[in-house]
């Protein structure tokens, strides 16, 4: 017999959390972003996914140069950022009226420096094109780095 | 074991201006987005410099961990969580298990951290955390 506290079926209850190792999304997806230039402050906006609009996004796993050295974008091979670059750029999630939901360091999330745990998400009112990657240090960026971010998400008609 | 799933997230700071004395308190930046009283924050995150150099407000972040401890407080005051070592607030520290806390209403400008050792902090640097939250009805 599983007992449960109330406190833990209140996370349960709310989705705030769930288990390790479980199933996190039935699709998985690999979007790569180009920096077309390497300036402080610098937006980069991803591109229009209407699939992912439709979809409640699981998990977000940005994958660095130790796990995989290069990326490809629109027949480019691009060189994936290491870690340390990875502090120094920032996700941030929003929805249709542009509203920030989530500002995520991407270094918190590389799944292979967390013990191979990804971060988990319940976003089901993310609008792709408004998210974008915030350069927050530039130094050791090259245009011919990638950001190589792998998405795990539920299409909305399966819930 | 359970991991935090993320609804909702905000980076949050807690700016060492001034001399940085030994005992003394400082405490978070206002978040419009955080002082709503629906808002129940559930999880948090702490950073230094080696997860996120830079604050989205363009302060750098702490290199060290080890002199600082963290105290939230609620919207009665209570200090809910007093004086957490900033070091265990840390996902890397903790095999990617990202730090649950009892669902509350906090007092984010209440909220503070305390300096137990200088040693490596800077003047005007600051203490990056990001609250995970969700709206409540």
């Amino acid at each position: 017999m599983n007992i449960i506290t109330p406190l833990l079926q209140q996370f349960k209850d709310n989705r705030w959390f769930k288990q390790t190792g479980c199933i996190e999304g039935e699709y998985s997806k690999t979007i790569t972003l180009n920096l077309p230039s390497t300036n402080l402050g610098q937006q980069i906006y991803f591109n229009s996914d209407t699939e992912l609009d439709n979809a409640i996004i699981k998990t977000i796993e940005v994958v660095i140069s130790t796990n995989q050295i290069n990326t490809v974008y629109q027949n480019s091979v691009l060189d994936t950022i290491s870690s340390g670059l990875a502090a120094k750029a920032m996700l941030t999630i929003s929805n249709n009226s542009r509203e920030v939901i989530s500002q995520m360091p991407l270094y918190t999330l590389i799944r292979s420096l967390n013990q191979g745990k990804p971060a988990y998400f319940c976003l089901d009112n993310v609008i792709w094109q408004n998210c974008y990657i915030e350069l927050l240090d530039t130094a050791g960026f090259a245009t011919t780095n990638g950001f190589f971010i792998r998405v795990t998400y539920d299409r909305k008609d399966i819930i | 074991m359970n991991n935090l799933i993320i609804k909702r997230s905000q980076i949050v700071e807690f700016k060492l201006a001034g001399t940085i004395t030994t005992g003394k308190r400082y405490y978070a930046t206002d978040i419009p987005n955080l002082s709503r009283l629906n808002v129940v924050v559930y999880g948090a995150e702490l950073f230094t410099a080696s997860q996120l150099a830079t604050t989205p407000t363009g302060n750098t972040v702490v290199s060290t961990s080890t002199g600082i401890v963290v105290t939230f407080r609620d919207n009665f005051k209570q200090e809910f969580m007093y004086q957490i070592p900033a070091f265990t607030l840390i996902r890397f520290n903790n095999a990617g298990l990202i730090v649950l806390l009892k669902p509350r209403i906090i007092n984010l400008t209440d909220c503070y951290v305390t300096i137990t050792n200088t040693t490596s902090l800077n003047a005007n640097e600051s203490v990056a955390m990001n609250l995970y939250y969700d709206l409540i009805s």
